[in-house]
C-alpha cells in the first residue's frame, strides 16, 4: 500500500503525498525533537524535510526505501536546524517554586537534567546516531544506511556519544573541559 | 523498537533509551497543514541521473559509471565553472508562502536579489558578482582581488548553509571563472568547510573544517594562485583539536596568529550562545592556544584590527581586548550587532544587525521552511558613533560583510529584494 502510494506521490498526486505524510509526520517530529531538543525547531525540520521529500521524491529509486529515505532528510533538516540562525535574547532565570522532591524522584530528575545537557553537547551528527539507535532501534549498518555514511563512522559517533552521556550519568565522570585543552 | 539490540551491543544504554522514550511522539497539528499548504507551489524535480546520489541503490552496472565519474570529478579535483550557468545553480524555487511572488533572474546582466555584491558605503551597487547564489560564508582579500566562499552541491538548490555537499571555492574578482578547493593534506570532510577569511598577504585561507566525527576546528590551507586555469588544491593543516566548536577564525596583521572563538564544555542555550564561549589565538604553526578572554558571558566573533587590537561580541555589546588578553574595555558607541569587522584604517566597524520588523524576514522562497529574520548591514563610526545603514541584507549572521581595501564598500552575501 505504502509502495503504490509513494509511486502515485512520485508521478504528481498530492493526495498520495499527503496521505504519505499524515502517516510518517508524528515519527519525523519524534526524530527530530529528540535531535534539536527544541519544539519550534524540530518542527520547522520536519516541515523542511517533508516539502524536500515532495520536491524529490521522483530520485527515489526503491519506492520500498521511504520512510528510510524520508528519515534521512530529516536528520539532515535537523543538521541545518542545529547550524540554523543565532539570536541574541535576554536570558531569564527561573527560580523553581517546587516542594522538594523525594529522593528517588531527586536523583531521577538529576539523571534525566544530566543526560540533557550531556546530549546537548553532542554534535548534531552524534545525537542522530544516539537517536537512531536507541529510539528506533536501528542497528548500525542501518544507521549506516539511512545517514549515508561508512559504517566505521556510525559506530565511532555513536560509541563516543554514548560514553559521554554514560559518563554524565554514572558517579566521577571526567569529561574534557575547555581548560583541558589538547594541542 | 527493537529491543533485541539491547542483548547484542554494548553501545546500548537502557537508560538512554528510556530517556528519549518521555520525549513527545506527536507532531503539531500546523506542522502537516504547513506542509500540505505549501506542496502546490513547489514543482516535483526531475530524477537525479547521477547514480551515486543514492548509494543504497547501486547496481553493479551504476556503480561502474559512478566509479569513472568519481575518478574524474575527485582525482582531477578542479571545478571550473562558466559565469553564465552559475546563477542557475539554485533550480526551481520553492515556495512556502503562496501569496509570496520574490523571484529571481538567471539573466545575463539582470541582477539578482541574491548573491555577492560589492556596495558602496552610499549603498550604490559596485559590482554584482555573479557568482553562485548561495555563495555563504564569503570573505574579501584584503587586496580586493579574489574572494573565498562555500556554496553547496549543483543541483541541489539554495539553501544558505546547509545541502550536502557544500564546497569551498575561490574566484577572481573581475574573472570569468573560479575554482573549488578540494582539501588535501588533513583529516576533513570535503564538504566541511566554513568561515573561509583570506590572510593579509592572500595566499592562504583559515578555515573551519569539519571532520568525519562532526568535530569543528581551525584549520589553515594554502592556496595557489588563481587565474582561472590551474588546479585549485588546498593543502591544509589543522591547528585545534579540543572537542568543543571552534569557529569564527581571524588573522592578525602579521598572518602568524588566528584568533578565533570557542564554544567551552557548556552548550549553547536558546539564544544560540554559551556563556564558556570565549576567545583564543592559536599560532599559524600548530601549538597550544592561548585564551583571552575568560568569563561568564558568551564571547565570541572577533576581528583583528592593523594594529593587533582585537574587537568581539559579548551578549550585545561590542567589546576589545588586545593579544595578550589584557586591556579589555566595552565600545561604547557600538550597537548591539553582532560579528563586527574593522574597516581597514580601524575606524569603523561594519556590523550586522537584526530589524525586528516582521517585514524583513528572508522568505521561505529561496529556503525550505519557515522565513527567517534579515540582518541589516550597518557601518559604526566608532569616534562619533553614527550608524550608517548600508542597505543590502544578510540572512544570516555567518555573513559578515569584509571590506575593501580603500575603505569605502562592503562585500556583501545580500538578500535584497528592494522591500
Amino acid at each position: 500500500m505504502q509502495v503504490e502510494l509513494v509511486e502515485r506521490a512520485s508521478r504528481g498526486d498530492r493526495e498520495a503525498f499527503t496521505s504519505l505524510a499524515a502517516s510518517h509526520v508524528d515519527r519525523c517530529y519524534a526524530l527530530a525533537y529528540r535531535i534539536l531538543r527544541d519544539p519550534h525547531r524540530a518542527q520547522d525540520a520536519t516541515q523542511q524535510a517533508m516539502l524536500g521529500a515532495w520536491r524529490d521524491l521522483r530520485s527515489l529509486r526503491d519506492p520500498e526505501r521511504f520512510e528510510a529515505w524520508l528519515y534521512r532528510l530529516v536528520v539532515h533538516a535537523s543538521y541545518v536546524e542545529a547550524r540554523g540562525e543565532r539570536r541574541w535574547m535576554a536570558r531569564v532565570r527561573v527560580i523553581s517554586t517546587e516542594l522538594p522532591l523525594s529522593p528517588d524522584v531527586a536523583r531521577s530528575v538529576a539523571d534525566r537534567d544530566e543526560l540533557e545537557t550531556a546530549f546537548r553537547r553532542l554534535s548534531p551528527e552524534q545525537r542522530a546516531v544516539v537517536v537512531l539507535h536507541h529510539h528506533l532501534g536501528y542497528p548500525l549498518t542501518e544507521i549506516a544506511a539511512t545517514l549515508g555514511i561508512p559504517e566505521g563512522t556510525a559506530r565511532s559517533r555513536l560509541h563516543y556519544a554514548v560514553r559521554q552521556l554514560r559518563a554524565a550519568l554514572d558517579e566521577g565522570s571526567t569529561l574534557v573541559t575547555s581548560e583541558e585543552r589538547p594541542a | 523498537m527493537n529491543r533485541d539490540i539491547d542483548r547484542l551491543d554494548p553501545a546500548f544504554d537502557p537508560r538512554i533509551a528510556d530517556w528519549l522514550e518521555a520525549d513527545p511522539d506527536r507532531a503539531p497539528r500546523e506542522v502537516l497543514e504547513t506542509v500540505v499548504a505549501a506542496m502546490p507551489s513547489i514543482p516535483q524535480r526531475r530524477a537525479l541521473r547521477a547514480p551515486w546520489r543514492l548509494p543504497e541503490m547501486l547496481t553493479p552496472a551504476r556503480a561502474a559509471v559512478a566509479a569513472v565519474l568519481g575518478v574524474l570529478l575527485v582525482g582531477g579535483a578542479i571545478f571550473v565553472f562558466q559565469r553564465p550557468g552559475w546563477s542557475n545553480v539554485g533550480g526551481p524555487q520553492l515556495s512556502v508562502s503562496p501569496s509570496h511572488s520574490a523571484s529571481t533572474s538567471d539573466a545575463p546582466g539582470a541582477s539578482s536579489p541574491l548573491g555577492l555584491a560589492i556596495i558602496g558605503l552610499d549603498g550604490s551597487v559596485r559590482q554584482d558578482l555573479r557568482l553562485p547564489v548561495d555563495a555563504w560564508m564569503a570573505d574579501l582579500s584584503s587586496d580586493g582581488s579574489k574572494v573565498a566562499f562555500t556554496t553547496s552541491d549543483k543541483g541541489f538548490g539554495f539553501c544558505g548553509g546547509c545541502g550536502e555537499p557544500r564546497y569551498a571555492a575561490v574566484a577572481a574578482i573581475g574573472a570569468t571563472g573560479g575554482h573549488y578547493l578540494y582539501p588535501e593534506g588533513d583529516v576533513v570532510s570535503p564538504g566541511g568547510i566554513e568561515h573561509l577569511t583570506w590572510s593579509p598577504d592572500g595566499t592562504r585561507l583559515a578555515f573551519v573544517g569539519l571532520d568525519p566525527t562532526g568535530n569543528r576546528d581551525i584549520y589553515v590551507g594554502d592556496v595557489g594562485s588563481v587565474d582561472g586555469s590551474q588546479v585549485a588544491a588546498l593543502t591544509i593543516r589543522r591547528l585545534t583539536t579540543d572537542p568543543a566548536i571552534d569557529e569564527f577564525p581571524a588573522w592578525t596583521p602579521d598572518g602568524e596568529t588566528i584568533v578565533y572563538a570557542n564554544l567551552g564544555s557548556e552548550p549553547p542555550d536558546d539564544s544560540g550562545f554559551s556563556y564558556t564561549q570565549e576567545i583564543w589565538r592559536v599560532s599559524v604553526d600548530g601549538g597550544t592556544p592561548v585564551r583571552l578572554t575568560n568569563n561568564q558571558s558568551a564571547d565570541t566573533m572577533p576581528d583583528v584590527r592593523a594594529d593587533g587590537l582585537v574587537v568581539f561580541w559579548r551578549e550585545g555589546q561590542t567589546f576589545t581586548i588586545d593579544l595578550e588578553g589584557t586591556g579589555e574595555a566595552r565600545l561604547r558607541n557600538a550597537p548591539d550587532a553582532f560579528n563586527p569587522r574593522w574597516s581597514p584604517d580601524g575606524s569603523k566597524l561594519a556590523m550586522l544587525r537584526y530589524d525586528p520588523s516582521d517585514r524583513a524576514r528572508f522568505p521561505a522562497t529561496y529556503a525550505i521552511g519557515p522565513s527567517y529574520p534579515l540582518l541589516d548591514v550597518i557601518v559604526v563610526d566608532l569616534a562619533t558613533g553614527k550608524i550608517t545603514p548600508i542597505g543590502p541584507r544578510v540572512a544570516s549572521d555567518v555573513n559578515p560583510p569584509s571590506w575593501t581595501p580603500d575603505g569605502e564598500a562592503l562585500l556583501i552575501a545580500r538578500y535584497d529584494d528592494g522591500g
